[in-house]
């Protein structure tokens, strides 16, 4: 097991912050942990390796991301992490829970209750509200309205859009737009935040503006992230940069 | 349940015009099918009153031996017990004596083949819609004597005009020669030009006359409470039988369907036909609503794979496309419910065919049609739809459920 | 109502006479020998007819002309007294009915022909057929002999391809000394005997056998059978006014010309 940093080694224990305030300490407790992870696809009989041996941990309360150029592997290695591919190999454990032996429906109830999704396309459901928007996942859960509801408003007004909490995605701007796709994984509190890209589609205002938000995020309330992206405006933000080359981390 | 409504429901309106397409599909086959069901009701109840109304009753007494009886009228030599029993028939709503005979009618050197029919001149006594069909001159009143009514065609063979007289002939081995030289008051216009060319009304007593018995009868015509159409069946068997016990065995109590067999194989082939064309429409909603929610599942391939990665159950997802189903199944089945019920309704008042169609008429039809449905037809045809509705949503519900989110997300439909 | 079926033989037997003495004689030999018997130009006489039905029975008494072969027919009812006065006139094929309370003579439709004459088990349609014979071929079917010894013969009578007749089938018994005819049983279209007729009660007048009694049983209904009885002072080849065959005598038995 390797774990490799550009700035630094986790697990770090956090002295500063951009907002010079730090209420969470990351822990030892591991998030993530992946071991000897391989995804492979077979197109026309012709095996690609997407991602090769990956052993990676992931502490709670990270803000950590996978770098590398596009076809290195970071989204699958993300996705795999994710529970939404099946590894060809290799274990991934979110918070000791192993992936591998899970049916499709266990997988969609842990990623339901442990993990949180940022898409690079935002993926709002266009018809609902931001605020609806932001409830969808709470609503999965289970939530109470109310407590969905004042939870929503919390972040919609922390991530500054709670002025548009009426309005249907495609009255937002695409920075909006991300910043309510935010809030609909971080409200659900998730145990991680998977985020693929989540700047590619914004504009560098809008990109710094999110990521702002989102070190407040992890900041304020100690939400992991995991980003994969190779936006430098991105990983000169994170506090570990997981380079990945060719599906090999190093 | 209310997010999943709201989310349902906010999904229709974003394709409104396939959520309408959508909607009328479920909608139209069932305006449709109350609208058939009640024209084929309207058929039915149209062809059986005009065959029991006008020609054999609900249920018709006869001598038991009628059938046999080869040459000679199979006449009731004395009626008066076999009306005395049928008064006091709770079930009974009204009778008409009956005296039918097969004579001859001549006017200066003409002469034709005809059948008499005796009734008692005035609506209770005649059940017959033999007053309805009066054209020219008027119908047979109360205390009539030696007056008659023709056919139109009859008329017009004999050379015969209304006001003029003629002359019946009417022989059998057992009755004699009767003859009768009625003044026509009137000519009938029956729907079949058969009757129209061979029948003849005239008061009870004249008939009775001819064959010299002034108790006489051919039949007694019952009409029974409370019964609107061929699907009261049942009933008016249970009521032959009880009047055929009642009656003994010197008479034969017959149903309406034993004395028009042509009619009740024409139910039999009208019935087949409707239940048909039912399936067709039925399918083809079906279908519409098929295609409508699979390309609909389809053009948000990219969203359901979004919601499964956010970890959204399979169930739920099916869950989501059943609700609009049931939504624009529902709202369909209600509004096309709605407004077939209403024109069953509005056709229930009477309406009459235009042109070309009132050639139906000549088969022995009132161009007058009564829509009715059945509750029970009603609640058929939404319910069917709907439940159709639901099982054609089925698939893109499992189609969508099935989705794989990765794939999903980058789908590019 | 023997007249009727002796008419109706009467038709049948229009054959070319082709006998000649001392030949074998065939079928159509024997029909000739037998219209011989029936060649009248006219005919008086007065008939019963008793009609039995399995429940009931009826008679009818009657005086009946007829002259050229046939071709004019009238029939005057006597009795019973409800029908009495009432006549039917035929002229060729068009045929009139009276009745006094009609007042008037009635022409009744061709179909009447072929419907019960007076409800009986005749009708008139038979005694039209005057082109019978020529609508069938005859065959010698066989002979034999009858109890007392004498000599019968078997004709049938079976319809020309395209003939429009109803009967399928006529089946003739003949005296072979002077060709009589004692049975005829008629077959419809399916082959089935339907009727049965018998001729009896034979007198001989000038060189003619003629039969007075003539029982017809309809075998489709059990028990339904006519006899007709013909009174025996019966005359042939007499003069009959024409008046006889006239509206007019029908309606009024005193415009009916001296006898």
């Amino acid at each position: 097991m390797k774990t490799v940093g550009a700035y630094g080694h986790a697990p770090l224990q956090r002295k500063n912050n951009v907002n010079g305030e730090n209420r969470y300490k990351m822990t030892n407790e591991l998030v993530v942990r992946t071991e000897r992870l391989s995804k492979s696809y077979v197109a026309d009989g012709i095996e690609t390796p997407a991602v090769r041996g990956v052993n990676l941990k992931i502490r709670a309360g990270e803000f950590a991301a996978l770098a590398g150029p596009s076809g290195s592997g970071k989204s699958t290695l993300l996705h795999l992490i994710g529970g939404l591919l099946r590894p060809t190999s290799g274990q991934v454990w979110i918070e000791q829970q192993a992936l591998g032996g899970l049916t499709p429906d266990q997988l969609a109830r842990l990623r339901l209750r442990r993990i949180g999704f940022v898409f690079q396309a935002y993926n709002l459901i266009p018809v609902l509200t931001a605020l609806e928007n932001t409830e969808f996942v709470m609503e999965l859960q289970g939530v109470p309205e109310g407590q969905r509801r004042d939870r929503a408003l919390e972040l919609l007004s922390i991530l500054e859009i709670a002025e548009y909490a009426d309005r249907f995605p495609n009255k937002l701007s695409g920075g909006e737009q991300q910043r309510v796709a935010v809030a609909r994984a971080v409200a659900a509190r998730p145990a991680l935040v998977l985020a693929d890209e989540p700047t590619a589609n914004l504009d560098s205002e809008s990109g710094q503006k999110l990521m702002d938000l989102l070190r407040r995020l992890n900041h304020e309330r100690g939400v992991t992230f995991l980003f994969a992206s190779h936006d430098p405006r991105l990983l000169n933000q994170v506090e570990r940069v997981i380079e990945l080359h060719d599906g090999v981390i190093g | 349940m209310r997010f999943s409504l709201r989310l349902a429901w906010r999904n229709l309106s974003r394709n409104r015009r396939r959520s309408v397409l959508t909607l009328l599909a479920v909608l139209l086959p069932v305006l449709i099918l109350d609208l058939m069901w009640g024209f084929s009701n309207a058929v039915q109840r149209n062809l059986f009153e005009s065959t029991t109304q006008l020609e054999t009753g609900h249920l018709q007494v006869h001598r038991a031996d009628y059938r046999q009886l080869q040459t000679g009228l199979p006449l009731i030599q004395n009626v008066t017990p076999v009306l005395q029993i049928i008064a006091q028939d709770p079930a009974i709503e009204r009778f008409a004596v009956r005296l039918d005979l097969p004579a001859l009618a001549a006017h200066g050197d003409r002469s034709r083949g005809v059948l008499l029919r005796g009734v008692r001149p005035g609506k209770a006594g005649q059940l017959s819609a033999l007053d309805k069909w009066v054209r020219t001159g008027r119908p047979l009143k109360a205390g009539d004597r030696k007056v008659a009514l023709a056919g139109s065609n009859l008329l017009k063979a004999l050379h015969l005009k209304v006001g003029q007289s003629v002359i019946l002939l009417s022989a059998s081995l057992r009755t004699g020669t009767g003859v009768l030289i009625p003044k026509v008051v009137g000519s009938l216009a029956p729907p079949s030009p058969q009757l129209s060319r061979s029948i003849i009304e005239l008061p009870l007593a004249d008939a009775r006359s001819l064959v010299h018995n002034p108790q006489a009868a051919s039949s007694v015509v019952v009409l029974l409470k409370d019964i609107s159409g061929p699907w009261d069946q049942s009933r008016i068997e249970r009521e032959a039988r009880s009047l055929q016990a009642k009656l003994g065995p010197d008479y034969l109590v017959e149903t309406w369907a034993e004395l028009a067999p042509a009619t009740v194989g024409l139910f039999k082939i009208i019935q087949p036909l409707y239940l048909a064309f039912s399936l067709i429409f039925f399918l083809l909603g079906g279908l519409v609503v098929l295609n409508t929610l699979y390309l609909s599942v389809l053009e948000r391939t990219r969203e359901l794979g979004v919601v499964l990665a956010l970890g959204s159950s399979r169930r739920r997802v099916l869950g989501w496309i059943e609700v609009e189903a049931v939504l624009l199944a529902g709202l369909g089945a209600l509004l096309g419910s709605a407004l077939g019920l209403a024109l069953v309704g509005w056709g229930s008042l009477g309406f009459r065919l235009p042109g070309f169609y009132a050639e139906f008429v000549s088969i022995g039809l009132n161009n007058i049609f009564y829509l009715s449905i059945s509750p029970a037809e009603a609640a058929l045809s939404a319910g069917l739809m709907f439940v159709l509705a639901l099982t054609a949503a089925a698939y893109p519900g499992w189609r969508a459920a099935r989705l794989e989110p990765v794939e999903a997300m980058h789908f590019a439909g | 109502m023997s007249r009727f079926y002796a008419l109706t033989l009467l038709l049948l037997l229009m054959l070319p006479w082709a006998a000649s003495a001392g030949e074998p004689r065939s079928g159509a030999d024997l029909l000739a020998c037998a219209r011989h018997n029936w060649v009248t130009s006219s005919y008086h006489g007065s008939e019963d007819l008793k009609v039995f039905r399995a429940d009931f029975s009826k008679e009818f008494r009657m005086e009946v002309w007829s002259a050229q072969e046939n071709k004019q027919v009238m029939i005057r009812l006597l009795a019973p007294a409800a029908e009495a006065g009432s006549g039917y006139l035929l002229k060729g094929d068009q045929l009139w009915y009276y009745s006094p309370a009609a007042g008037q003579a009635v022409p009744l439709p061709s179909a009447s022909l072929s419907q019960a004459f007076l409800g009986s088990d005749l009708n008139l349609e038979d005694l039209y057929r005057g082109t019978l014979s020529e609508q069938y071929t005859v065959k010698l079917a066989g002979s034999r002999k009858d109890k007392s010894g004498r000599l019968i013969d078997h004709l049938v009578l079976t319809p020309k391809p395209e003939a429009p007749v109803v009967y399928g089938r006529l089946e003739l018994d003949l005296l072979d000394s002077n060709c009589a005819v004692l049975l005829m049983d008629t077959y419809d279209q399916r082959n089935s005997l339907i009727r049965e007729t018998s001729f009896s009660d034979f007198v001989v007048r000038g060189g003619r056998v003629i039969p007075t009694k003539t029982i017809s049983n309809d075998l489709l209904h059990q028990g339904n059978y006519s006899e007709s009885t013909v009174d025996p002072s019966f005359e042939l080849d007499i003069a009959i006014p024409p008046e006889r065959f006239s509206l007019a005598c029908l309606a009024d038995d005193s415009q009916c010309g001296s006898p």
